[in-house]
């Protein structure tokens, strides 16, 4: 028969032991749902998908430097405005609201993030714009200042061409980003030509991709003229969307410190 | 039958080990307190350098981000929802100063959570211009909340007179908790390095070794030209940074396994982060995934390291001793009349009610 060691560490009592194996189980389950989760796009991950949605927006992991793809271009998002000048239309040149905002990132080891507004907001406009069909884009591309619709019968009109209340929700969310930028752009340049009232707004991305890799060694004039085309699309008028007091004047300081 | 009862005395002893492990005593103590330490510099950091345009990034001009702010799933975010610049501004200085807390480890816990509600309520105001740093600051400090992350290297631990409230769960439960979250978030760590790696790896451009080429062009991730220029034109320069990258991200896990390949491993993903923070101009970001992958580099180098920063230290501080008490005295003087003064009045206004 043995005996214990007089030395030997205490039992631990029942419920310790009870408390640590329902601690290592919940921990062991909610890092296996973690790794389901976070793992690149598959068919395991996508079949555990209803029990790792507990996981929400604290636990997610969306941690991947540079991965798949790293950026590869250029974006930039530019503003113009209309506006009634002797009874008749104008127009401002373009105001490259991307440019303004490299100016808080470009050559600084520590740059603010409002440098990268624009270049974020490329992304959801594009795939916005995508979501239209060929009806809803016509009516989305108001060509003439002079025919700008207000947002209510936009709204009207681009659901008009909806099948269901899919391609209603896909108008929606076109129209959320697209009021969202217009106003961006009515801030912007009211805050660069101050006192214009105008008639209507619109604005432009482009993307450029970079110097391709086998043109890298060319001089500066030859590395740009390798560039691919740029690809670019000039949205439709809008009714200009002026935000509040603070706003109007948060934004143009920020053009005022960084033009 | 002897078979069942090996296989019974094995489990038995590896539930022993596994329980011994996780509620004998606390690990990483020094890593923990440097990830503190690095996580509070990286929420600092990114609020002192967006301080002068906050209201673009998340406050009144920051309509635009209203689309993506509607669908945000932190209920934080409804916070900030609507306020006003000046109510931002305070929240926003209020969680600066609790990072500082948090760096000096003055009321860790507590700072903890200020710093973790108040990051995830200012950054999430504007989930469009997130990046891959908050999700990594997020998770960090929401395991933090289960680990004793200033037992070392903080101000908490020379306090005199420990509270009694600080400590209400017995000593087993506290160091198992710790534990929890330690191997909690070194999971992550390594399995957001795993992602990574795997992501990368069936992309073309990371098998030819040129993937950081064209973001290195771009002007957002260029702050020094002749630096990117360097990198992004040396074929062979890029092509190992580009392999090790992958490499270190694919391989992390297994290097892991063994104590020597494992500070190598480490030491080259610190250095990699390193790197990057100057040559992307991305300081916040690296900071917290240097934070996180240290967890993984020996508690003994960290404080060894830690031993030799304070040697160095000694004179300044010897030197300064007087002046730093004169501060204290008149931080603590400030704090006791005007701070605690107007917090009893309000308290007894209230209670009188």
């Amino acid at each position: 028969m043995q005996h214990e060691s007089v030395d030997a560490p205490p039992r631990p009592s029942r419920w310790r032991v009870a408390v640590v194996g329902i601690v290592v189980a919940l921990g062991a389950a909610h890092l296996l749902a973690v790794t389901a989760a976070a793992l690149p796009p598959n068919a395991y991950s996508d079949a555990a998908r209803p029990a790792t949605s507990y996981l929400g927006a604290y636990f997610s992991q969306n941690w991947r430097l540079f991965a798949p793809n790293p950026i590869a271009s250029d974006r930039v998002v530019r503003f113009q405005g209309a506006y009634e000048e002797d009874g008749r239309m104008q127009v401002t040149p373009w105001l490259d609201w991307t440019d303004v905002e490299l100016d808080l990132v470009r050559h600084r080891l520590v740059g603010g993030r409002a440098g990268y507004v624009t270049n974020k907001l490329y992304g959801p406009l594009a795939n916005r714009y995508a979501t239209l069909d060929e009806p809803q884009r016509k009516v989305a591309d108001v060509v003439d200042p002079a025919d700008v619709l207000s947002w209510k019968a936009l709204d009207r009109e681009l659901r008009a061409g909806s099948n269901d209340r899919f391609d209603d929700a896909q108008v929606a969310l076109y129209l959320a980003y697209d009021r969202a930028t217009s106003q961006l752009a009515t801030d912007a340049l009211e805050a660069a030509h101050p006192g214009r009232r105008y008639v209507a707004v619109r604005y432009a991305t482009r993307s450029q991709d970079v110097t391709p890799w086998p043109a890298r060694h060319g001089t500066a004039a030859e590395r740009q003229a390798a560039r691919p085309t740029p690809v670019q699309r000039i949205n439709g008028w809008r009714t200009p969307l002026r935000g509040d007091a603070a706003e109007r004047a948060a934004v143009a300081d920020f053009l005022r410190r960084h033009r | 039958m002897s078979t069942l009862w090996r296989l019974r005395d094995a489990l038995a002893g590896t539930r022993r080990s596994a329980e011994l492990w996780l509620t004998g005593e606390r690990h990483a103590l020094h890593a923990v307190a440097l990830a503190r330490i690095l996580v509070g510099l990286s929420v600092l950091g990114l609020l002192v350098t967006n301080y002068s345009t906050r209201q673009v990034w998340v406050g009144d001009a920051s309509a635009w981000a209203e689309p993506a702010r509607a669908v945000s799933r932190f209920p934080e975010v409804s916070l900030l929802d609507g306020v006003s610049g000046d109510v931002l501004t305070v929240v926003y200085v209020v969680v600066m100063l609790a990072a500082v807390g948090l760096v000096l480890g003055w009321r860790a816990k507590a700072m903890t959570i200020v710093v973790l509600l108040g990051f995830i309520a200012v950054t999430a105001q504007n989930p469009v211009l997130g990046s891959i740093g908050d999700n990594l600051v997020r998770l960090t400090l929401l395991w933090m909340l289960l680990m004793r992350t200033a037992d070392v290297w903080s101000l908490d631990a020379h306090r005199l007179e420990p509270r009694e409230s600080d400590d209400v769960a017995p000593d087993w439960l506290r160091t198992g908790l710790h534990n929890v979250g330690l191997v909690g978030l070194g999971a992550q760590t390594v399995l957001a390095y795993l992602a990574g790696g795997l992501d990368k790896v069936s992309q073309p451009v990371w098998q030819q070794g040129t993937a950081l080429y064209t973001t290195l062009q771009l002007p957002e991730f260029r702050p020094f030209p002749w630096l990117s220029d360097l990198l992004s034109n040396g074929t062979v320069v890029l092509a190992l940074l580009t392999w090790t990258v992958l490499a270190v991200q694919l391989f992390f896990a297994p290097m892991l396994l063994r104590r020597g390949t494992r500070n190598l491993v480490a030491g080259l993903a610190i250095g990699l982060n390193v790197l990057f923070a100057v040559v992307l101009a991305t300081p916040w970001s690296s900071l917290a995934v240097v934070a996180v992958t240290g967890l993984f580099v020996s508690d003994d180098r960290w404080a060894a390291l830690g031993e030799r920063v304070a040697d160095l230290a000694w004179p300044v501080l010897d030197r300064t001793a007087d002046l730093r008490y004169a501060v204290a005295d008149r931080v603590a003087d400030w704090w006791y009349d005007h701070v605690l003064g107007l917090w009893d009045r309000v308290r007894f206004t209230v209670f009188r009610r």
